[in-house]
């Protein structure tokens, strides 16, 4: 195992400095000049400002250079000041991190509760009343528009019933009730697809497993059901959903940026949006790289859990 | 000799979209204490789905026992819930299988001291130590080296004939009753075949148990079993002693069978000679003998009548057949 763990910790390594090299470029081939925007806010562009500028952000180095001081300073754990704001993008990123955090931990731990759950129920009693209405819902939850499912809540649970707070988002720590009332609707409309496909695939997956001979043998045995279902059943069935929860987190980190900014909330993803708008390329490229940072870690949790689960590849 | 479990007019029909599958149409057959006995049959032929409804483990949908009764131990058992407590406590406890795949009757992801004990703990009343005691011992039994360190290993650290062993240690460690080896060789190569088959017939006189096998291979049935069960197309067509059968065959099916073995005892080069056709689709099959399209020595009767039902010959011998 730690010989796995450590070769998959090495992989992980490779795949973060792809990652930033990536962030890098995409960030730099967008169109517009930031030391013009940045002039336009100040309003005194003459050549001289703009050159003088172009040196202060070390815009006029190659490429290259620029990426490796980039890095080197990034490691540190500076990445730059902010264009727009004029404070350091670290700041401006860890202030809003939490917020993201909180909403896709919510969502996922939601999808995967909820959905595991609902799927191992269709898996079990399956072609029951039961199984159709959950796999019909399930069904109905991938289709369903992500922003119109918050919009459809906003409107039902927030101006017509006036039971939830139509938007913004208060940290736990400020006030616990308010926190969690504001981030309800959120964190439903953005794993209203997760759990339907948690559904879809913990069901598909443990129909499998249980037509398997081992399954079999353990009823031979004389087990009870709920020792086999989850014994033996559940855990075979665990690295598809895994797999699925790790899609899930790459998923949820991408589609909370469309619900931070229905729900008007100060996350990660509504500062990546407003950069990409504020062409201000300090941020975006620091934001964009600790969201790469989540979705690399992500997956070396679920190699990691692999390994945890199966003898097999632990020992490859 | 006491009859330990005795099935009587067995049906287990599968539900499925081309018609009603009748894999097993009324078979009886019964088994004493201490006694070997063979099912024996085609592929297809419903020798492992009569089995597999004795433990009530037939999947369903689409499977459903229709019919027939399990009598074992003085009660059907047949009537139990198939989950509930008391089939559970008869499953693994006074009945156990062993399966024809050793590749994939073992859970992947548990150890074999997992897989080995779980029984135990269900269904004998020893401590933790003691069950773990049991299973060195049994592993021991079943001829597994280095028992202490390998029972920790997993199922593809070992070889096919090794998790055969390991199947047959976990069929043997809660004393049951029978021992129904499905199949048991089939997948495994041909010393390892006898070697088993060996080792499964010492243990099993050792633990006092009494053994079904079902097997297409007569060879076996010639050498360890007592009494033969002969399966055709769902139902029991011929039965008696390995002597009886053996010795004077009577239904054409059994003597066509025979005459697909090779022999070591016969002088001629005489040529093996299959039988003629192939099995007959089982979906919603006609009511009259199943044999009937591939048989030789077939009559009017066999066309017109339902198919007979078992007749008595001499001894024990059985055959239901209207030709012979």
């Amino acid at each position: 195992m730690t010989v796995y763990t450590l070769r998959k910790l090495i992989h992980t390594g490779i795949v973060l400095i792809i990652v930033s090299f990536l962030v890098f470029i995409a960030v730099r081939l967008l169109p517009g000049d930031p030391v013009l925007i940045y002039l336009n806010e100040t309003e005194n562009a003459t050549p001289e400002k703009i050159a003088q500028l172009r040196t202060e952000f070390g815009l006029d180095k190659p490429i290259p250079i620029q990426y490796l001081n980039w890095v080197i300073n990034a490691m540190q754990g500076d990445f730059g000041k902010s264009i727009y704001y004029d404070i350091s993008a670290i700041s401006l990123i860890a202030e809003a991190l939490p917020v993201t955090i909180y909403l896709c931990l919510s969502a996922l731990l939601i999808s995967a509760v909820a959905g595991i759950l609902a799927g191992l129920i269709c898996a079990i009693r399956r072609g029951t009343y039961l199984d159709n209405v959950l796999t019909v819902l399930a069904n109905l939850g991938v289709t369903i528009p992500k922003f119109w499912l918050g919009f459809l809540l906003i409107y039902l649970f927030g101006y017509q019933l006036g039971w939830l707070p139509i938007h913004g988002y208060t940290h736990p720590w400020d006030d616990f009730w308010m926190s969690v009332k504001q981030m309800i609707m959120p964190a439903l409309s953005l794993c209203c697809f997760a759990i339907s496909s948690t559904t879809r695939i913990t069901r598909s997956s443990i129909l499998e497993v249980v037509q398997q001979d081992y399954i079999r043998t353990a009823w031979a045995k004389g087990l009870a059901e709920r020792t086999i279902v989850f014994r033996h059943v559940l855990r075979n069935g665990l690295i598809t959903i895994v797999t699925l929860l790790g899609v899930n987190v790459r998923f949820l980190l991408g589609q909370c940026v469309v619900i931070e900014i229905v729900f008007n909330m100060p996350g990660l993803g509504r500062l990546l949006v407003e950069s990409i708008f504020r062409q201000d390329y300090i941020a975006l490229q620091g934001a964009s790289l600790v969201v790469g940072l989540f979705i690399v870690l992500s997956n070396f949790i679920v190699d990691i859990s692999y390994g945890w689960i199966d003898p097999r590849i632990r020992q490859e | 000799m006491t009859t330990l479990l005795k099935v009587n007019n067995l049906k287990t029909h599968f539900f499925t979209h081309t018609g009603v599958v009748k894999a097993v149409d009324g078979v009886s057959f019964h088994i004493d204490e201490s006694e070997i006995v063979a099912v024996v049959g085609e592929s297809g032929c419903g020798k492992s789905v009569s089995q597999l409804s004795i433990m009530q483990l037939v999947s369903t949908p689409p499977g459903k026992i229709v019919d027939g009764t399990v009598e074992f131990e003085g009660r059907d058992i047949l009537r139990l819930d198939p989950k509930g407590k008391e089939m559970r406590g008869i499953r693994g406890g006074k009945i156990s299988m062993i399966f024809q795949e050793p590749m994939t009757s073992l859970n992947p992801l548990l150890t074999i001291h997992r897989q080995l004990t779980e029984a135990m703990e269900v269904h004998l009343d020893l401590d933790r130590s003691q069950i773990h005691d049991r299973a060195i011992e049994l592993l021991d039994m079943v001829g597994i080296s280095d028992t202490d360190k390998r029972i920790h290993d997993y199922p593809h650290q070992f070889s096919g004939g090794m998790r055969q062993r390991i199947m047959i240690a976990m069929a043997l460690s809660c004393n049951p009753r029978i021992i129904i080896a499905d199949e048991p060789t089939t997948a495994l190569d041909v010393t390892t075949q006898a070697q088993l088959l060996e080792l499964m017939s010492d243990l099993v006189s050792k633990f006092k148990a009494s053994l079904i096998i079902v097997t297409h291979n007569l060879g076996i049935v010639a050498r360890y079993a007592r009494r033969i069960y002969v399966m055709y197309a769902g139902r029991v067509i011929e039965s008696g002693t390995a002597k009886e059968i053996f010795g004077s065959p009577k239904h054409p099916y059994t003597r066509g069978l025979l005459n697909c073995v090779p022999r070591l005892d016969t002088k001629d080069e005489t040529r093996l000679v299959p039988i003629a056709g192939s099995i007959p689709n089982l979906v919603n099959m006609k009511p009259n003998c199943a044999f009937y399209s591939r048989c030789q020595h077939r009559v009017e009767e066999c066309k017109r009548e339902y198919w007979p039902v078992l007749r008595h010959i001499t001894g024990l011998h059985h055959v239901s057949c209207h030709a012979c």
